[in-house]
């Protein structure tokens, strides 16, 4: 299970993206409807673990500063977003 | 900002503050660099400092900023972008998604469903937080423990719409 959406939540958020596709007027879901639901289940949980690598690295970043900073701090926070930010981009993500 | 009759410029001794109170000035006395211990009066977990710290942080974030920061699990909207994108693509390259029109319309309009979805607990403490806000008097009397009452009008409430959070 992810940390970041558990797997109850990314089955019903694969559900509701599809129920998307389906009705959005510029897009047609092709084929098998429960194919596109495993492959929307897929890509969300690759997605989960993209994060959860970033987060993981994110968190070990900010632990080595030599001045502790406390996790749930506005400066934890901000420092949080924008090492996020930096790996995104790094990754070529962002 | 203000919580059970403190605000942050209003923060007196800490002495006999319960965890509600003493979680309004962690950030604050992070962003003013104050020396300070995380140290509570109470036999009180650092963890739930932290968390009512972080949300109320969050609150603030959301405050100031106005653009629907999504952050109970830290997925801010270029993530989920991120996704949106990927879900058109993949879905594309598999051939099992046609377009007959723009794909970033089409990936602004998952973009909002994602974004709807993913705020449905934050929308959910905030109309929890409105609903308690009426018995104030209560919680600072210590007649009603705000952290049980919000605890149980939020498992009441998931329950009775059958949320997935």
């Amino acid at each position: 299970m992810s940390p970041l959406l558990s797997d109850d939540k990314q089955t019903h958020l694969s559900h509701v993206i599809a129920q998307t596709l389906e009705t959005a007027t510029d897009a047609q879901l092709r084929g098998d409807s429960v194919q596109a639901l495993k492959e929307i289940k897929r890509i969300i949980a690759d997605q989960m673990k993209l994060e959860q690598s970033i987060d993981q690295f994110v968190r070990s970043r900010l632990a080595s500063y030599s001045r502790q900073i406390v996790e749930g701090s506005s400066e934890w926070e901000v420092l949080y977003q924008k090492t996020y930010t930096q790996e995104l981009q790094n990754r070529k993500l962002g | 900002m203000v919580r059970n009759g403190l605000t942050r410029k209003n923060v007196p001794d800490r002495e006999g503050l319960d965890v509600d109170e003493f979680a309004v000035y962690v950030p604050s006395l992070c962003k003013t660099r104050q020396p300070f211990r995380m140290s509570c009066p109470f036999s009180v977990e650092r963890r739930s400092i932290r968390e009512r710290s972080s949300e109320l942080v969050r609150d603030e974030i959301d405050d100031e900023s106005g653009k629907g920061f999504v952050t109970q699990m830290r997925v801010t909207k270029h993530r989920i972008r991120l996704l949106a994108t990927a879900v058109v693509d993949r879905l594309r390259g598999q051939r099992l998604l046609d377009i007959s029109g723009s794909k970033d319309r089409l990936v602004e309009t998952l973009d909002r469903a994602i974004t709807h979805e993913l705020s449905l607990e934050d929308r959910l403490h905030e109309e929890i937080r409105r609903l308690l806000q009426q018995y104030d008097a209560e919680f600072q009397s210590g007649r009603a423990d705000y952290d049980r009452m919000f605890t149980m009008v939020k498992n009441r409430l998931v329950n009775e719409r059958e949320l997935i959070l």
